[in-house]
């Protein structure tokens, strides 16, 4: 692949010189579970190491966990205390899958639409959508399919039939006389979308949260590859500079 | 405020610098933005594959200089935002890189100051101050609290905005906080004073787009304002994240400093949205140690503010709180009592702008809190109560007829009965125990919010409470309990003025609703029989105010349920004398005998309004009493049933039945005295004989004979004499009254039968050995009957003339094949004529 398109899709991949330190202590390896990737050509790994840029978004209802799952993902801290989300944040972090360190970009958003006012702009581009149920609450899980309905609208990938979501079901810490909704709805539910993918997991103990994220990175790297068969590339070229807005 | 110049993107045709493009304009100009953006963003990358750091910010510069733009509304400027902020990704990479190739990030801090234009420079100086934090070159907190006074250099509303929001966004994971080992960056107070100053700067340049441009666009200016909102709230977001601002800090220092702000700043819809905020995104733990605080605060936003809306949500906040964490919110917290004392000087302030439904969302969420922090707290209920009144009265709305309204206020009565028990908590503590209907019963208040409602809605609710008390099934320990239950379901129990327009209720429906009533009587059963008794006797007492068209639903069942009472108290009785039980610890107030005086009161009030159902209820009651041994209650059953029989029947069919059954029930009874029995059995005879029609008198006469030979048995104690119960003298009578009357019936085809009728009836009685019916009396009967069947029309034969023949077939029968040799001799004495 020629360097100028990689610049395209895998934004500036092997120059950060902080962010390869960074990952020799903070990525975690998938190498055992997912096996090594033949995602990238021999010549691309001639460096042996690739870095692939992610955009994850987060959806769900109010208080099914989404920013504690970030949380234990990123500080592996779980805070009891409930907060409202307002707006959108997003965080960065790195895990590796096979050889390739995928840099994700993860947006956690409100679950209260009225703490949406700017809109939903940075759903674009998205290569992953992940969304999260609290499986305590069954109203949470029945409302999947309208966050994935408002997710295709606001970031209109191309082929919304493939677009791959993940959904969490959270919080299965609690004990199972307080669980609405059960693994054996969830699969079922799932099996009849076969662009979706399913893990439990509890923010609060930190049970299945790392597995997710690195399930998810491989899910995102996989779309993202796709992206760039299916997609025609932009061509970086010399252009004219622009006249200079400066005083 | 930035300047314009020439080189800015041309603005829309015919549009004003500050006046947006329309829709499909404000696209395209994105667009072309975007497309700038992404050119310039790879002219930069080239440049720092290059290494080139002076060409690296003169391309940043350009494509920052797209923010300038004031020609973007909010979301399509935050959708430029996004795109370069993407973009600038890169940059803080490279000067990552560069640092930790050698290079002073005090001297890169400096150089990208140099950009001419205050928006490129002051993003710029933003990406070099948070690369200067990390590499700690000099202490965050002296970077942070310079950044933040830079950014004043751009007071344009929107653009100032959203660099500060970048600011924001980029020093998040560098602001110092109590888990750094290391404070020589600054602690969490540098941190929290630096995203407090942020705050308070990004709060003033909102509030001031209100007072911006021309009063028409007022409409859009605060839609505008509605979009950005969430920039400023996401301050309060970053506090409430931050490690170390704990309750103390929180209540201290971050909650005194917004709530300045809030205030001073006298935006109505800054506040609004603030407030809001504040209860949204701290946890329930600090709302609890700041709640007077920030209740105190509601006094003073402007007139416009909806701080109703406000309390309701932090009431409803912490209510859920409460159903999982109730432990932790001690009685020290004062928490009820806090929201009371501060909600009540707030309404009355704000009383000319409060509506109804206001003041009961509120009261409602109230109630919601108590239910789940103090589900056994009943005087709290009862004080939720008692302010919604006083607060509706103060308002002077003496009726609630909107639909909103009347739903809160149903729902707040029916609350306490429905609401769920509580689970135990999360600690591990044990849930107390769920309000029984008793409990909600001891509920004084509701009435008052009862009395609001119309007619109509009063009585959905009694429908309601009277369901749920059915299903709680919970045992009324009281009957003063039994009168609140009652002013409760009031419409349902007696009729009420207002709803008289409604007396056409559908039939069915008053029914169904009347049969739902008399339900109740099941949920009263109680161990000890004498508050059973008691609860019955006071359920009768409003009953029985219910008229003529109710009691026959709801006394009935109430009849039947003291039945078994009584059966109950007769059986416990027995034993007790028997020895076979102990006696009660407390003797017994009600005995038996009590409770047929209680029945008996039921049955005259049922007579007086269905005297058919009251006859057959007299008669059970009659057999009940007989049963327990009371025959002097079962004489006076029998006397009510005959005497509603003389006063109250008058349709012949109907006086046929009610004969029948009168007789057969005395004929089923055992423990009458002699006196007795015969009076009530020779009123039976002569009523039977004034019957309307000669049959009915025939037939019924007939039926009579059997009360003089009755099969029942001998009294148990040995040595009394057994009641003569076999008069042959009066059955004989009876007989012969009856071929009397047959005799007077005219047509063949009427008396035939009765002749045959009773000629069956005679062999009955020789059966029986009965020594006035002789064989003699019988043939003379064989032969009148064939007599009066040859006298019959063709049409009416068959019938008549197969019951003759089988009967007369019966006795040949006896005859041919005696079962004993007596019975030969006997029956041989008949003679039929062939």
């Amino acid at each position: 692949m020629p360097e100028s398109r990689q610049h395209c899709y895998v934004l500036l991949a092997s120059r950060r010189a902080v962010w390869k330190a960074d990952s020799k202590t903070n990525t975690t390896s998938l190498q055992n579970q997912f096996g090594g990737s033949d995602y990238f050509s021999p010549t691309e790994m001639a460096d042996g190491r690739k870095t692939a840029y992610v955009k994850v978004i987060f959806l769900g209802d109010q208080s099914v966990g989404k920013t504690s799952l970030l949380n234990q993902f990123i500080q592996k801290r779980f805070q009891k205390k409930y907060k409202a989300t307002l707006g959108s944040d997003f965080f960065v972090k790195e895990v590796r899958v096979g050889e390739t360190t995928v840099v994700m970009q993860i947006w956690d958003t409100a679950g209260q639409e009225r703490f949406r006012s700017l809109g939903s702009s940075y759903f674009r581009g998205a290569d992953l959508c992940c969304l999260v149920y609290d499986v305590t609450v069954g109203k949470s899980f029945d409302d999947l399919d309208n966050w994935k309905e408002e997710f295709l609208l606001q970031a209109m990938p191309p082929d919304p039939e493939r677009f791959p979501f993940f959904v969490i079901a959270n919080k299965v810490d609690l004990p199972d006389d307080q669980r609405m909704v059960t693994s054996s709805r969830a699969t079922e539910w799932i099996r009849r979308r076969p662009n979706f993918h399913h893990v439990e997991a509890s923010a609060k103990s930190g049970d299945g949260v790392d597995q997710a994220f690195l399930q998810m990175a491989t899910v995102a790297l996989e779309r993202n590859r796709e992206d760039r068969q299916v997609l025609t590339p932009v061509q970086v070229r010399d252009v004219d500079p622009p006249p200079s807005k400066c005083c | 405020m930035m300047q314009k110049d020439a080189s800015s993107p041309p603005p829309a045709p015919g549009a004003g610098a500050n006046v947006e493009p329309v829709e499909e304009d404000q696209i395209r100009y994105l667009e072309q933005c975007k497309v700038n953006v992404r050119q310039q963003a790879a002219n930069m990358v080239r440049a720092i594959d290059a290494g080139d750091l002076e060409e690296v910010l003169k391309f940043a510069n350009l494509v920052l200089g797209e923010l300038r733009t004031s020609l973007l509304s909010p979301q399509k400027y935050y959708e430029l935002f996004l795109a370069i902020s993407t973009q600038l990704s890169t940059l803080e990479s490279f000067f990552n890189d560069a640092h930790s190739k050698g290079k002073k990030m005090n001297e890169l801090y400096e150089l990208v100051q140099h950009a001419g234009n205050i928006i490129p420079r002051l993003y710029l100086l933003v990406i070099a101050g948070s690369i200067y934090i990390k590499t700690k070159e000099a202490p965050a907190k002296y970077i942070l609290k310079d950044l933040v006074e830079m950014c004043k250099g751009v007071q344009h509303p929107m653009r100032g905005l959203f660099l500060r929001h970048y600011l924001l966004q980029l020093t998040r994971d560098k602001l110092p906080d109590d888990s750094d080992q290391d404070k020589s960056g600054g602690t969490v107070r540098d941190s929290v004073d630096f995203v407090l100053h942020n705050f308070i700067e990004m709060n003033k340049l909102w509030v001031r787009m209100q007072h911006q441009g021309a009063g028409r666009d007022r409409e859009r200016r605060e839609k505008e304002r509605g979009d950005l909102r969430v920039l400023v709230g996401t301050n309060l977001v970053r506090l409430s994240s931050l490690e170390g601002v704990d309750e103390a800090l929180y209540s201290d220092v971050v909650l005194p400093a917004v709530l300045e702000q809030v205030v001073g700043c006298q935006d109505c819809i800054a506040q609004q949205y603030l407030m809001e905020v504040i209860a949204q995104v701290f946890p329930d733990e600090f709302h609890l140690r700041t709640l007077d605080t920030y209740l105190k605060t509601l006094a003073h936003l402007e007139a416009k503010v909806d701080v109703i809306a406000l309390m309701v949500t932090l009431v409803k906040r912490l209510a859920k709180f409460g159903l999982s964490q109730r432990a932790k919110i001690t009685d020290e917290m004062r928490l009820f009592e806090t929201f009371l004392e501060n909600i009540q000087p707030i309404v009355e302030h704000r009383s000319d702008s409060i509506s109804t439904v206001q003041v009961l969302q509120l009261h409602e969420a109230l109630l919601d809190l108590v239910l789940s922090v103090y589900p056994e707290r009943l005087a709290y209920i009862d004080q939720v109560y008692a302010r919604t009144s006083a607060t509706l009265e103060a308002m002077n709305v003496t009726s609630i007829e909107d639909a909103a309204s009347v739903k809160i206020l149903k729902r707040m009565i029916m609350l306490p009965l429905e609401a769920p028990a509580p689970a135990a908590t999360a600690t591990g503590a044990a849930a107390p125990p769920r309000n029984t209907l008793a409990d909600v019963l001891c509920l004084e208040k509701n009435v008052d919010l009862l009395r609001l409602l119309t007619p109509i809605h009063k009585k959905q609710v009694a429908l309601s409470i009277t369901r749920s008390a059915i299903e709680r099934g919970a045992p009324i320990p009281d009957p003063e309990k039994i009168d609140r239950l009652v002013e409760l379901i009031r419409p349902l129990i007696k009729d009420e003025p207002g709803l008289e327009a409604e007396a056409d209720e559908d039939k069915e429906e008053f029914e169904e609703n009347q049969n739902l009533v008399a339900k109740l009587v099941h949920i009263l059963a109680n161990e000890s029989s004498d508050m059973t008794y008691r609860l019955f006797y006071n359920i009768r007492r409003h009953f029985g105010q219910g008229g003529f068209k109710r009691v026959r639903h709801t006394l009935v069942p109430l009849f039947f349920a003291s039945m078994r009472l009584c059966h109950r108290v007769y059986r416990t009785e027995q034993q007790e004398a028997a020895g076979e039980a102990a006696p009660a610890a407390e003797p017994r107030q009600f005995g038996s005998i009590k409770i047929l005086r209680f029945l008996l009161e039921i049955v005259n009030i049922i007579i007086k309004a269905f005297p058919e159902t009251g006859l057959r209820l007299a008669l059970q009651a009659a057999l009940c009493a007989d049963n327990c041994n009371s025959s002097e209650m079962a004489y006076d059953f029998m006397t009510a049933a005959l005497l509603a029989y003389e006063t109250e029947i008058s349709e012949s069919r109907a006086q046929l039945q009610a004969m029948q059954i009168i007789i057969s029930t005395l004929q089923s009874t055992k423990n009458f005295t002699e006196d007795n029995y015969d009076t009530l059995a020779k009123k039976c005879t002569m009523l039977s004989s004034k019957l309307l029609k000669k049959p009915d008198q025939c037939r019924a006469v007939v039926m009579c004979s059997h009360l003089f030979w009755t099969e029942r048995p001998i009294p148990a104690t040995p040595g009394e004499t057994a009641p003569e119960w076999h008069d042959g003298s009066r059955v004989l009578e009876c007989l012969n009254r009856s071929v009397e009357i047959a005799d007077k019936c005219m047509a063949p085809n009427v008396h035939a039968p009765l002749f045959i009728e009773i000629l069956n009836e005679h062999l009955f009685y020789y059966a029986k050995n009965v020594p006035e019916i002789t064989a003699d009396r019988i043939t003379e009967l064989v032969n009148l009957v064939i007599n009066r069947v040859s006298a019959l029309q063709e049409e009416d034969l068959p019938a008549i003339m197969a019951y003759k023949q089988n009967t007369l077939r019966h006795i040949r029968w006896h005859q041919a094949s005696p079962r004993e040799p007596a019975e030969a001799d006997k029956y041989a004495a008949i003679a039929i004529p062939h």
